[in-house]
């Protein structure tokens, strides 16, 4: 098992990194491997890429963008109320990681980095939860960390979860 | 692949979200932030 002392982070800086990057999802992997996906999804400020690396083998990447949680159709009057239309989120958009770092924890690691930096983000803007809309070959590994699902929509065929950042005063720990 | 928009939610997972606004975070999940924020410490940003 891999320690967090044994890994760093950084952005992404170009698919070249990744030739040798296997993971269980081809789509994952083509995510970071076509210059078109991550790469442009970074310049353009709509996702951001972090790499995760342990020496100097990328064990694996998470990708981070603004989000919130919205209702289908809401009547205007409860538009006013509390809720408001919008429930401000860090959405977990992809994470990944090598297919020969199976079983080492990088998994938990970049999950705690994601969880950290929500944290941060919500002592400073508005940001209750991270949410990940999982496929079902995943959902039993984010509650294992601590996610839990929002009652399914039966027309999905995934599943949204959410880890719950708390009320501000709970947020009072020491920035990462 | 690029990442999917968020699914709008339906009347009864805005209900579920709403009712989880009014209370602290669960127990599990507070003790879990709190360990990953001292994990992630650990981890050297480049």
């Amino acid at each position: 098992m891999l320690s967090p002392e044994q890994i760093k982070v950084s952005l992404f800086k170009t698919p070249d990194d990744f030739k040798d990057f296997k993971c269980e999802k081809q789509d994952y992997c083509d995510f970071v491997q076509r210059p078109e996906e991550a790469q442009k999804y970074l310049n353009e400020n709509l996702g951001v890429t972090y790499v995760f690396r342990h020496e100097t083998e990328i064990a694996g990447f998470v990708t981070l963008a603004m989000a919130s949680l919205r209702k289908k159709d809401l009547p205007e009057d409860r538009k006013k109320q509390k809720p408001f239309r919008d429930v401000p989120s860090l959405l977990l958009g992809h994470m990944a990681r090598d297919s020969k770092y199976k079983g080492q924890g990088v998994g938990g690691i970049m999950m705690d980095w994601v969880a950290a930096t929500a944290h941060r983000i919500g002592m400073e803007v508005g940001c209750r939860f991270v949410i990940v809309d999982a496929e079902e070959d995943v959902v039993e590994r984010y509650r294992k960390y601590g996610f839990e699902l929002i009652p399914p929509d039966t027309g999905n065929r995934t599943f949204l979860m959410y880890f719950d950042l708390g009320f501000r005063e709970s947020l009072n720990h020491d920035r990462p | 692949m690029l990442p999917k928009p968020v699914p709008l939610l339906t009347d009864k997972q805005w209900e579920f979200v709403a009712q989880r606004l009014e209370k602290p975070a669960p127990e599990p999940m507070q003790e879990r932030l709190t360990q990953a924020i001292e994990n992630a410490k650990k981890i050297k940003r480049e």
